[in-house]
């Protein structure tokens, strides 16, 4: 006893050794497979117990090789005898649940292990698939044949005797070979040659891919080259007791599943010069003969060549580009959600596999080089002839690399085809070690994995900048135009570039080029710091609804504020801000012509903090009191600065709007309380001393609920003497009124004043009592409801919001009087209905009640194309539109507003709530009326600021409708899902509108 | 892909075979077909451009933004005309000017229907009866025969006329179950085999045509009227359905007393639940309710059995042997109705009965029609409309509807039907003088 404790200390294994090796817990592995307590005593087993320790996830790899050595006794002689067979096995079936199962199984396949791991070449493959080929069941031979290939190369692989494109090489010879095996054995005399399409053609196959073929044969040998390819299909296919050897699909074929399985290379060039769709093309891209009759599969090769790489980039082709970069651009939406799926996932092995093809078809038709079928071999290609950035390519090598070996770890595992990582954290710190993470005293293997798997991941989403857009900028730096045309050498050239920006969605990219050029050429630092801003912006500008005007806005803004340190200085610290800009300008002209001419904007979009916030009337009030304590002495000075802040405060709301930061009631509300802060500080400069003026909001101002186009609806009461109270409201007119280069601070209309334009524009409080008790008609009273004093003196303000509710909600209503609403409505109807093809005449008087309808500014770039106005296309009057929501809300209020205080609310969308509360709709009936109410207004919103001249009124030219349906968050193309979201929306307000305005 | 492939076999028949035109064959929303016309030579740039054509001209096309409209051959529809007539047709999808699939086109309505089931995992297969009339001319509903159900023993101009009729579908690529003749005098019935939604939609298209030119060869008039005989059967287009995920028919299952699987129970459930609703686009026209009355063996209340011949579905007996055959007969349309229009709206009606697990009530056993209205409706079995406007008063309060058709297609239809409704309303038939004239 005491010897053997007192041998070689370092050879032995103590138990405290055991446990920090990990092995603790299969010590009863160890035991059977004699290597413990064995290794308490040093030697031999101390030696192979702590090469085994060096396993990844060692435990469960010797317990691995404890089943595979219970299962062949015969392998218990390799134990002792060849030690690094114990740990070649081990490693590898410690990586691989399914060659564990496979081993103990199959005493021949452990002989593999054994020996010296040199990579089967395809010769080699070949006769061992013939000599299958030859036994009693062929299939299951060939079956076996496969695995005993496939594990040579996992050993190798998980060994480090190759590395991850290497296996996927071997992988593809491996394939190669054995179709080239069964091939000769079927043929016959008919020549047979077999493409390999997909992840076999590239020499990229997967541990368990499909494998993609097509067959060509001679004239006049169809039949039976046909017959031979079912053979091949059904030797190399079938299902035996142990699976099957590969799942072959020749789907890829000319007319896939429909078509002919073999064709002659006749058929093949009459199907591709004629048929061919543009994704079978590029599938070609991968083809290479695998197997068969060689000179056929040469021939098949010159045949395609001619075919993938037309001249002309036609515009088919170019759209079909443009889907496949809108698939690229769908992974990346879809948010975090599903990052563990290695291909799929944004940032995963699909994008870089898209971005490279899509660069090839762009550019491969004038530059010969890059036509390679292998992905890294494409991308080694194009950074070659200078398409892409060297460093970024060497990174996106690199990126690729890893979700490659990741995935390859990932399918070792079951042999199954699965492409995402477990969730469970055991299963995947697994994978961590077998890709080759270990445990460090700062960090686990599994914390290390994850985060190299995200970094590699976000890095991968960036490649549109990476791998688009920067390199076309690259061609800018120092360099005049000049130089750029006579360079050849490292850029890409001038047709490159257009080629590029067209299949990234310029319209005009001739124009586009003219403005990078503006934007990034030279030494300036202006053009220094674009080249590096743009790669990163020109992503959200290609994604924008209109890309080749918003970088034309962005070119004039730059010169506009290349004097302007701020501008500069902002973009180059503050990525995020250039993102919105650009976001901005591709979205709306009428920004990007806010910003033209007041550049100082600017400052706007880089205040994030701001941004975000919702500002209240409050808010506003304070900068509007600065302003007028600043100007104070001159009236002219503070109208000016009243409307660069009306200005500059709408546009922030816009920019909000645009950038998903408001929802249509933030937007209602901001630009509420900014009109009237505006009008409570022209108050104050306009009245003078002993008169009191309240300013009492009517329709959309009074509701709370204005759009960019609407303007204020106002009535005006005063305490005071009459002609001075006339004289300041005339003052208070022109002050927010007056149309200046910055616009008007908002445009106010009086006429829905007692007697309207006939009438006088201020009154007294008695004066309005007097009128509403005896004259006033019932769309009048009706429009009081939306009555709110939003300015001027409050005490006299709250004093007309005390009549108000004596006039509206006193008494019950007259049947007669609600009759007199309704039929004024049906007569609006009407008279809309027969408007079709006149140009709109000025709002009725009635038109009250649902607010304003003037269009918005004329303004210069505003596209024309009305053409006829459909009632079913009016937002507003039309069947199902706003003035249909907001007469049902309103008849609703003036009809119950007596028994239910909590319905004398200004607002619709307030209105319906409270219409709820009363019980008065039912909770579908609500969320109708409001959902209609919300998607019309959005839309008017967003048609003013993408510059449609009418808002009212739906676009009739299809590329204005397709702009606005793009601004709305719709995909491009979809134009008609708007449409139809639309009409439901307003089918449905149309059928509460009846329910309960009409009472059908 | 195959695509591509189903082009190039068009343009070789047409050079082959020597087609001079080729008709591009679309259908308007009220299910009329239509046809533009192109020269061979026009072949190739149908396929790559499509053919330009005025929507505003076309029921239910007419839109606010550009009328203009393209028509894009399906290749995989191509079919030289029977009767050596030098002419091949094809069906064609509707695009606007700027390339997308254009919402109103009743083809792209179905599709969108089959892609929302595909969504659930399931093809739609469709098998129609189709009934029809022989007279002597459009203006004169005489009867050629007083023969009935199976009868054998008639005219030989109406066998002849079937086995032609026969022979020119079958030409055309469309299978044909078999034929025979109906109960009414000078009603036949052939029946198509079955086939996806789709392809049946467009194949009842055909054969509407195949029917209408057979007879008029023959000097006979063909009609698909729902009921042009008050006194005797209407024509009806019973509608036999069925789901399958991949190969597997989703409808049977062999434990089930019925055979019925819950999949086939709760879409069975769907189409009653919603059968009222749907009446309108399955019996579209004002002639549609006069059949859609009590006698005649044409349902008249929303019930379902498996024997009894007058529910609205009738669950044919499964043969276990033949799972792939299970499916239920829906026994509402009519042959004058827009196929793709009354197949997505059984199939939405039937979705939405999977979708929200609808419970199937229990079939009805006694004959319905001897129940009063009151046992009726203690047995909660509504009846369908009884007209037109009932039917689409139904349907204006339809979201599912609504949401089957798209609301472009949905507004149009019930905007035309009103027209209808209101015109007939202004009717004086010749019952009304029969009866109240002497009388009042």
């Amino acid at each position: 006893m005491s010897t053997t404790s007192h041998g070689d200390a370092a050879a032995q294994v103590t138990d405290a050794e055991l446990a920090r090796l990990g092995l603790a817990g299969v010590a009863e592995d160890l035991a059977r497979l004699e290597l413990w307590p064995q290794a308490r005593h040093g030697g031999g087993p101390a030696r192979l117990l702590r090469e085994l320790a060096a396993a990844p996830n060692a435990a469960e790899a010797v317990s691995a090789l404890a089943r595979v050595v219970a299962a062949q006794p015969e392998a218990r002689t390799w134990m002792a005898a060849t030690p690094h067979v114990p740990v070649r096995v081990a490693t590898t079936v410690g990586a691989s649940d399914a060659l564990a199962d496979l081993l103990t199984l199959r005493e021949r396949l452990l002989a593999h292990l054994a020996g010296d791991l040199e990579p089967w070449d395809v010769a080699t493959v070949r006769r061992l698939g013939a000599a299958a080929l030859g036994e009693s069941e062929p299939e299951q031979a060939l079956v076996w044949t496969q695995r005993e290939g496939l594990l040579r190369i996992a050993a190798r692989d998980l060994l480090g005797m190759t590395d991850t494109p290497g296996a996927t090489a071997e992988l593809s010879d491996l394939a190669e070979g054995l179709i080239t095996a069964v091939c000769q054995q079927v043929a016959g005399d008919a020549p047979l040659s077999v493409i390999g399409m997909g992840k076999l053609g590239a020499r990229e196959l997967n541990y368990v891919s499909d494998v993609d073929v097509m067959f060509v044969t001679a004239d006049g040998t169809v039949t039976e080259a046909t017959r031979a390819a079912e053979q091949l299909l059904r030797l190399l296919g079938s299902h035996t007791a142990h699976g099957r050897a590969y799942e072959v699909d020749a789907n890829l074929r000319p007319e896939g599943r429909d078509g002919p399985l073999v064709r002659t290379l006749e058929g093949y060039a009459r199907y591709y010069e004629r048929w061919a769709a543009q994704w079978e093309l590029q599938a070609l891209l991968k083809a290479r003969p695998v197997g068969g009759d060689a000179e056929l599969g040469r021939a098949f090769t010159d045949l395609i060549a001619g075919h993938v790489w037309p001249d002309r980039l036609d515009g088919q082709r170019v759209t079909e580009i443009q889907r496949m970069k809108a698939r690229v651009e769908a992974s990346k939406s879809v948010q975090r959600h599903g990052a563990r799926e290695v291909k799929l996932a944004p940032g995963g092995l699909r994008d870089i596999e898209f971005a490279v093809q899509l660069l090839q078809l762009v550019h491969g038709r004038h530059d010969a080089s890059l036509r390679q079928p292998g992905t890294l071999d494409a991308l080694w290609a194009l950074a070659a002839g200078g398409y892409v950035d060297e460093g970024d390519a060497a990174l996106f090598g690199d990126a690729y690399q890893f979700l490659r070996t990741v995935e390859h770890r990932l399918q070792l595992w079951r042999l199954r085809r699965t492409h995402a990582l477990p969730g469970d954290d055991d299963q995947r710190e697994r994978i961590a070690r077998t890709v080759g993470f270990r445990d460090l005293p700062t960090a686990t293997a599994l914390a290390q994995f994850d985060r190299e798997y995200e970094r590699v991941q976000s890095f991968v989403r960036r490649l549109h900048e990476k791998l688009f857009f920067r390199p076309l900028l690259e061609r800018f730096a120092e360099l005049t135009r000049q130089e750029q045309l006579a360079d050849t050498e490292g850029n890409l050239d001038e047709q490159a570039a257009r080629d590029r920006l067209a299949a990234l969605g310029f319209a005009d990219p001739r124009a586009a080029i003219d403005h990078l050029d503006a934007l990034a050429s030279g030494l300036s630092r202006r053009s220094r710091l674009f080249r590096t801003l743009l790669p990163a912006l020109l992503p959200t500008l290609a994604g924008s609804a209109d890309p080749d005007v918003g970088l034309a806005a962005l070119r004039q803004l730059a010169d506009r504020l290349q004097e302007s340190p701020s501008f500069l200085r902002t973009l180059a610290d503050n990525p995020p801000v250039g993102d919105l800009l650009v976001g901005v300008l591709g979205s709306s002209r009428v920004v990007g012509e806010w910003l033209q001419r007041q550049p100082e904007l600017f400052t706007v979009l880089a205040d994030r903090e701001n941004l975000e916030t919702t500002q209240s009337r409050a808010d506003y009030q304070r900068l509007a009191d600065g302003l007028r304590v600043r100007g104070d002495d001159e009236p002219g000075h503070s109208s000016a600065l009243l409307r660069k802040m009306k200005r500059r405060e709408a546009a922030r709301t816009a920019v909000r709007d645009l950038g998903g930061l408001a929802d249509v009631e933030d937007v209602a509300g901001e630009l509420t309380a900014l009109a009237e802060a505006c009008l409570d500080a022209a108050v104050s400069l306009v009245v003078p001393e002993g008169l009191r003026l309240a300013v009492i909001g009517m329709g959309k101002l009074g509701g709370g609920e204005l759009g960019y186009a609407s303007d204020l609806d106002v009535m005006l009461v005063h305490d005071g003497d009459g002609p001075t109270a006339a004289a300041a409201v005339e003052r208070l007119l022109r002050l927010v009124g007056e149309i200046t280069p910055e616009g008007a601070v908002f445009e106010v209309d009086l006429k829905l004043r007692p007697e309207g334009t006939d009438g006088p524009l201020t009154r007294t409080l008695d004066s309005y009592r007097q009128y509403y008790q005896r004259w006033a008609q019932g769309w009048e009273i009706l429009a009081l409801t939306q009555a709110r004093p939003v300015a001027g003196d409050a005490e006299l303000g709250a004093r007309f919001a005390e009549l108000i509710d004596e006039v509206v909600y006193a008494d019950q209503p007259s049947g007669e009087r609600l009759d007199a609403v309704r039929r004024m409505k049906a007569r609006l109807e009407a008279e809309r209905a027969g408007d079709q093809q006149k140009p709109r005449r000025t709002r009725p008087r009635a038109g009250a009640a649902a607010g304003p309808g003037r269009h918005g500014p004329q303004r210069p770039g505003a596209a024309a194309g009305s053409g006829s106005r459909s009632a079913s296309q009016d937002l507003k009057l039309g069947p199902g539109g706003l003035s249909d929501v907001e007469w049902t809300v309103q008849l609703l209020q003036l009809a119950h507003g007596g028994q239910h205080e909590a319905l004398r609310v200004p607002g619709c969308l307030a209105g319906l709530d409270a219409a709820a509360g009363a019980g008065l709709l039912d909770a579908e009936e609500v969320e109708w009326l409001r959902g209609g109410w919300r998607v019309q207004s959005r839309v008017r919103n967003v048609a003013y600021l993408v510059g449609l001249r009418d808002t009212a009124v739906l676009p009739t030219d299809e590329a204005q409708l397709q702009r606005l349906a793009r601004v709305l968050g719709y995909p491009a193309h979809e134009a008609q899902s708007f449409a139809d979201d639309l009409a439901r929306a307003r089918r449905r307000v149309r059928k509460v509108h009846e329910r309960h305005f009409y009472g059908a | 892909m195959a695509t591509a492939a189903a082009e190039a076999v068009a343009v070789r028949t047409v050079e082959e075979r020597e087609i001079r035109f080729v008709r591009l064959w679309f259908t308007d929303v009220l299910g009329m077909l239509k046809s533009v016309a192109v020269t061979s030579a026009e072949l190739e740039q149908a396929f790559t451009e499509g053919i330009g054509f005025d929507g505003s001209a076309v029921d239910g096309f007419a839109r606010i933004q550009e009328s203009d409209m393209l028509a894009l051959p399906d290749a995989a529809t191509f079919q030289v005309l029977p009767d050596d007539s030098g002419v091949a047709r094809m069906f064609c999808d509707i695009r606007t000017p700027g390339g997308e699939p254009f919402a109103a086109d009743p083809r792209q309505v179905l599709r969108r229907n089959l892609s929302r089931a595909a969504d659930l995992g399931f093809t739609c297969y469709v098998h129609p009866e189709m009934e029809f009339f022989l007279f002597r001319g459009a203006n004169d509903p005489t009867p050629l025969d007083q023969g009935s159900y199976f009868d054998l023993t008639t005219l030989d101009v109406e066998s002849d006329f079937r086995r032609h009729a026969i022979q020119q579908l079958e030409h055309m690529g469309i299978s044909v179950e078999y034929s025979h003749h109906e109960v009414a005098p000078s009603q036949h019935e052939i029946d198509l085999r079955y086939a996806d939604a789709l392809t049946m939609a467009d194949n009842v298209m055909t054969y509407r045509l195949m029917v209408k030119e057979t007879a008029m060869h023959r000097g006979v008039h063909a009609t698909f009227m729902p009921k042009p005989l008050a006194d005797h059967w209407g024509s009806a287009m019973h509608t036999h359905l069925s789901l399958f995920e991949g190969d597997t028919n989703a409808f049977f299952e062999e434990s089930d007393p019925y055979r019925m699987s819950t999949v086939a129970k709760q879409f069975t459930a769907g189409i009653l639940a919603h059968a009222r609703e749907i009446c309108a686009v399955v019996c579209q026209w004002v002639n549609s309710y006069k059949r859609l009355v009590p006698g005649f063996e044409a349902p008249v209340y929303v019930s379902w059995g498996r024997y009894n011949r007058s529910s609205l579905v009738r669950v044919p007996l499964y043969k276990p042997d033949k799972p792939e055959s299970a499916r239920i007969e829906y026994r509402a349309p009519d042959p004058a109705c827009n196929p793709y229009l009354a197949f997505s709206v059984l199939l939405a009606a039937g979705l939405r009965g999977i979708e929200k697990r609808y419970e199937l009530q229990a079939e009805a056993e006694d004959n319905i029609f001897e129940m009063t209205d009151m046992e009726r409706r203690a047995a909660g079995i509504p009846s369908l409309p009884k007209n037109l406007d009932e039917a689409l008063r139904e349907m204006e309060d339809s979201e599912l509807v609504a949401d089957a058709l798209g609301e472009h297609v949905f507004e149009f239809f019930l905007r035309n039907k009103r027209v209808e409704w209101d015109a007939y309303r202004a009717q004086v038939t010749p019952y009304e003088l029969e009866r109240y004239l002497p009388m009042l």
